[in-house]
């Protein structure tokens, strides 16, 4: 599959259905992967390819919100779709809040169904260049050392030279020294730019001091506060 | 004892009358033996005259030739006592100058002693046969040819008679009158009492005249007894015969009388030991007749005071108990009792009266019987006109050999016939509903081939047109094997038939009120289900409409498109079928169905509700069912009523463990049974009693009607809904239906 094209993975019970729906993606001019279940869905989940997810609601086996659930688990990044025969207006609501991209119903028109495969595969697009972007700069604070990380904090706690060097018993020509290795690693001009990106990417932990952790080797979520603001140690 | 003058005299006063009759007879010659009985005081001299009239009646009987009595009298009482002598014996000599007596009979003393005295002139030949007080024996000893016969009169014997019998008597009078025979007898007694001077005060009445004596016994003290001894004349010289003054003293004494002779009894004497002249008669004639016959006279058998005797009149009288009498007593003259004397008859009648009481009493009981019986008889008539009249229940009675049926009016009433109208048969089927007149003539033609109660429900039409439902039940009653008669009720039902038609429409509408709301609850599963290929359709629609605009159109995709268009329709008119029945409104139609494809329908049905809960549901069916009789529609809706309550009891639980089964079987009684087991936490032992009573629901939003809607539902069926836990946990439904009757028979 090439992973520049964004696929629409359809997971429906109803097999028919299923034909069906690969027909109008087909004249649509989308690629389609079918899956029968959720199980299915979930033994072969695709790869960080640019798509969108379209489930039913009521299946046999697990169900759409319980494959909504599944992903979310292991933050798979692909928005999904609902479209059901029949959903109630709890159902729909809490599908949407648990980031659902999308709740329709069957019988579906096209024009409906393009729609929101547009808006689920624009979202995943953008979502997916925020995470390169974020990616990018975690990079760049993966570059400063420890200690230029301990600087880090207290200037963009405000602190002036000759108070951090105070505060970490050194010489205030150190600190300047850390300082300017910093806005050369993490590219920046200014220490209003250094505060903002530093917020951006999240990465101190807000009043502990210096201990900021990544999330691991997997791009962020983009749910706000979902990311740690700590830093591993090097 | 010396003999005494006073018979002398006696004796000269006889003489001159007897030489008078003497001539008088001297002419006769030969003839029948002649017997002279010669009286001391008169023909009638009581006592002797019974005496002499005994010795005449039976010398005259036991003499085998006729014999010719002649007798005379000295009437001794009434002259001195030889003054008649000489004249007497004049008298005699005349009269048998002749031919002498062939036997000469002297009763009492003088006579006899003047027969003494003149023996010689007097028929010396001529036997004699005196009879004289034996203490004047000795006085005819020497008689020539004289047989005596002593009288034993014991003069103690007659106090002690009374001493015997009133023990504690102490005064006695003692009767005798002036007369000098009784003057002789007074003289003899107050010798003889005086032994009992100590015990008894004797006193004597000679000296007064029978009027004065009657006065004097009238008034005698207590403990006073009167002996009579003999009163021939009184004080005043009047004469009494035949013992005329026993009598008279009899009416007038207070106190009892005693007497001497055996014939006072009877005349007014208690008894005691008497002397009976009857027996020297007797004995007298018996010496006679030998002395007739020329035979040596035999010895003179003594005759002694006989046995005592008594009379039951007086001993009543004087109270005297007889038990105090002699050993060896007689009692005479008794008085029968009523009693003794009517014995028999009064034996006869009271047991006529006792079996006549005893007839009234036992018809009187029945009679009572039978009037309680009617009295009961009616007032169950009474009652059971009640009963049939305030039920509106008709009898009948159908006689089978003439057609003819009698009915109580309410029986004709609702027939719409006249009370007075005769019914028959015909009558009766011709009133019958047109469709329903076979079966009854069926009904009936089966009622007559057995004995038991036989019911049918059938429509009549009345004369106005009317028609009526009626129920009967009969029962035919045969003799010999051949039906004689049907006996039954009849009872019009059109009210019940409305009613219960009314009853099965309002729960046709009720159990189709509860499918709508089950249905309802199935609306999500539906929706579902209808959508998915509707949705199906319109994406192939799109599809294909995309395809066409494509240059060349993909003709091979559109036909594999319109393809599935048609299943996808057909998959949805399909569900829309399925659905449509369980909402129309109908009433309930039996026939025979297949249990299975109804469970399977069901199943089918719910199967999207089923995924949408998560619940696993598995039909075991049974291969080989036989068809039930059933309404489709309704079964199905007990069935998914069963199927929705088993997955709503298990919506709380884990997904895996919602597993609900529906089995069908063939039970051991030929009933098909559909059974519903899940597996949630079974129902609360309170609720299994009411789980089937309206509005009993343990759902937040349930009605409570869907297991009472499905029990009269199976109930309709004639079939059973029963709940209950299983052992292992969660609820088992079963729902036995019988076999279709086709299906049974075949």
């Amino acid at each position: 599959m090439n992973p520049a094209q964004p696929t629409v993975f359809v997971v429906d019970d109803d097999t028919s259905f299923l034909t069906a729906i690969a027909r109008l993606l087909k004249a649509g001019g989308y690629a389609f992967q079918g899956f029968a279940s959720a199980t299915e869905f979930l033994a072969h989940p695709p790869g960080d390819q640019p798509g969108c997810i379209i489930v039913d609601l009521h299946m046999p086996g697990p169900s759409g919100l319980d494959l909504q659930d599944a992903l979310a688990a292991v933050d798979h990044p692909l928005p999904l779709i609902f479209l059901t025969g029949h959903g109630d207006i709890p159902t729909s609501v809490h599908a949407i809040k648990q980031g659902a991209e999308d709740f329709l119903t069957k019988p579906v028109k096209g024009k409906i169904l393009f729609a929101a495969i547009e808006r689920a595969l624009a979202r995943d697009a953008r979502q997916r260049a925020q995470r390169t972007r974020r990616r990018e700069l975690l990079d760049r604070f993966d570059a400063l050392t420890s200690r230029e990380r301990e600087v880090l904090g207290h200037v963009v706690r405000g602190q002036l030279n000759k108070q951090i060097a105070g505060n970490l018993d050194v010489s205030e020509r150190t600190i300047k020294a850390h300082r300017a290795s910093i806005m050369a690693k993490l590219q920046v001009q200014s220490v209003a730019e250094l505060v903002r990106l530093t917020e951006k990417a999240g990465v101190l932990e807000q009043g502990a001091g210096g201990r900021q952790a990544l999330q691991g080797e997997a791009p962020g979520h983009a749910v706000p506060g979902r990311a740690q603001d700590a830093l591993p140690p090097r | 004892m010396d003999r005494p003058h006073i018979t002398r005299r006696r004796a000269r006063i006889g003489g001159g009358l007897f030489l008078l009759l003497l001539s008088a007879l001297a002419a006769e010659g030969a003839g029948p033996p002649r017997v002279l009985i010669l009286h001391s005081h008169g023909r009638e001299f009581a006592p002797f005259n019974i005496l002499s009239s005994t010795f005449r009646t039976e010398l005259a009987r036991q003499s085998s030739e006729p014999l010719e009595f002649y007798e005379a009298s000295m009437e001794a009482a009434r002259y001195e006592e030889t003054a008649m002598d000489l004249p007497l014996a004049d008298y005699l000599q005349a009269m048998f100058a002749q031919r002498q007596p062939d036997l000469i009979l002297t009763t009492a003393e003088p006579s006899s002693l003047f027969m003494a005295r003149h023996r010689s002139r007097l028929f010396p030949s001529t036997p004699l046969v005196g009879v004289v007080n034996q203490r004047m024996v000795p006085a005819m000893a020497g008689t020539t040819n004289a047989t005596i016969i002593p009288i034993h009169v014991e003069l103690a014997v007659l106090l002690e008679n009374i001493l015997e019998v009133l023990p504690a008597t102490t005064n006695v009078i003692m009767v005798l009158g002036k007369s000098p025979f009784e003057l002789y007898w007074t003289e003899q007694c107050r010798r003889e009492f005086a032994p009992f001077a100590s015990r008894v005060a004797v006193s004597y009445v000679n000296e007064l005249t029978l009027d004065q004596i009657c006065a004097r016994v009238a008034r005698l003290p207590p403990r006073s007894a009167v002996l009579y001894g003999m009163l021939a004349m009184d004080a005043a010289g009047v004469p009494y015969e035949q013992e005329r003054a026993l009598r008279i003293l009899h009416a007038a004494a207070n106190a009892p009388l005693f007497g001497v002779l055996e014939h006072h009894l009877g005349n007014g004497i208690v008894g005691g030991r008497l002397i009976s002249m009857e027996a020297l008669g007797r004995e007298a004639a018996r010496v006679g007749l030998r002395l007739l016959r020329r035979e040596t006279p035999a010895d003179v058998r003594p005759t002694r005071p006989s046995q005592p005797a008594y009379d039951w009149r007086e001993l009543r009288r004087w109270d005297i108990s007889e038990a105090g009498l002699p050993a060896g007593r007689e009692v005479r003259f008794r008085v029968p009792t009523f009693w003794e004397e009517y014995k028999w008859q009064l034996i006869a009648i009271h047991a006529l009266c006792l079996l006549e009481g005893l007839l009234i009493f036992l018809l009187w009981r029945n009679r009572r019987r039978l009037r309680r019986l009617q009295g009961a008889l009616c007032q169950s008539e009474e009652r059971l006109s009640l009963a049939t009249t305030s039920a509106k229940v008709g009898i009948w009675s159908w006689n089978v050999a003439s057609g003819a049926i009698e009915a109580t009016p309410e029986a004709k009433d609702i027939f719409g016939w006249g009370a007075s109208e005769r019914m028959t048969l015909p009558m009766f089927l011709a009133r019958l509903h047109p469709d329903d007149r076979t079966a009854v003539q069926q009904a009936l033609d089966r009622a007559l081939q057995d004995q038991t109660i036989h019911e049918i429900q059938c429509r009549i039409v009345r004369p106005d047109g009317q028609t009526r439902w009626i129920a009967a039940r009969g029962r035919a009653h045969s003799r010999d094997g051949a039906p004689v008669n049907m006996l039954g009720v009849l009872l019009d039902v059109t009210e019940r038939e409305q009613a219960q038609a009314e009853a099965q429409r309002q729960q046709a509408e009720l159990a189709h009120t509860s499918r709508v709301s089950t249905m309802g609850e199935l609306a999500a599963s539906i929706t579902h289900e209808l959508n998915q290929p509707l949705g199906a359709i319109l994406s192939n629609t799109e599809a294909a409409e995309m395809f066409l605009g494509q240059n060349p159109p993909a003709l091979a995709e559109l036909r594999d498109i319109l393809a599935d268009i048609r299943k996808d329709d057909e998959r949805a008119s399909e569900v829309i079928c399925r659905m449509r029945s369980l909402f129309r409104k109908r009433q309930m139609e039996l026939r025979p169905i297949d249990l299975n494809s109804v469970v399977q329908a069901v199943v089918r049905m719910v199967s999207g509700d089923a995924a949408l809960r998560k619940t696993t549901i598995a039909a075991a069916l049974s291969p080989r069912l036989p068809p039930v009789q059933g309404d489709r529609v309704h079964l199905q809706q007990v069935l998914l009523n069963l199927i929705m309550n088993a997955m709503e009891a298990m919506a709380g639980q884990a997904p895996e463990t919602r597993r609900l089964t529906v089995h069908t079987r063939l039970d051991d009684q030929g009933a098909v049974e559909v059974a519903v087991s899940d597996c949630g936490p079974g129902i609360e032992p309170n609720q299994l009693g009411r789980l089937f009573e309206p509005f009993s629901t343990t759902k937040a939003n349930g009605m409570g009607m869907g297991l009472a809607i499905s029990r009269r539902i199976i109930e309709a069926h004639h079939g059973r809904l029963t709940a209950a836990n299983q052992a292992g946990g969660g609820a088992l439904f079963r729902l036995i239906l019988p076999v279709a009757e086709e299906e049974r028979e075949s």
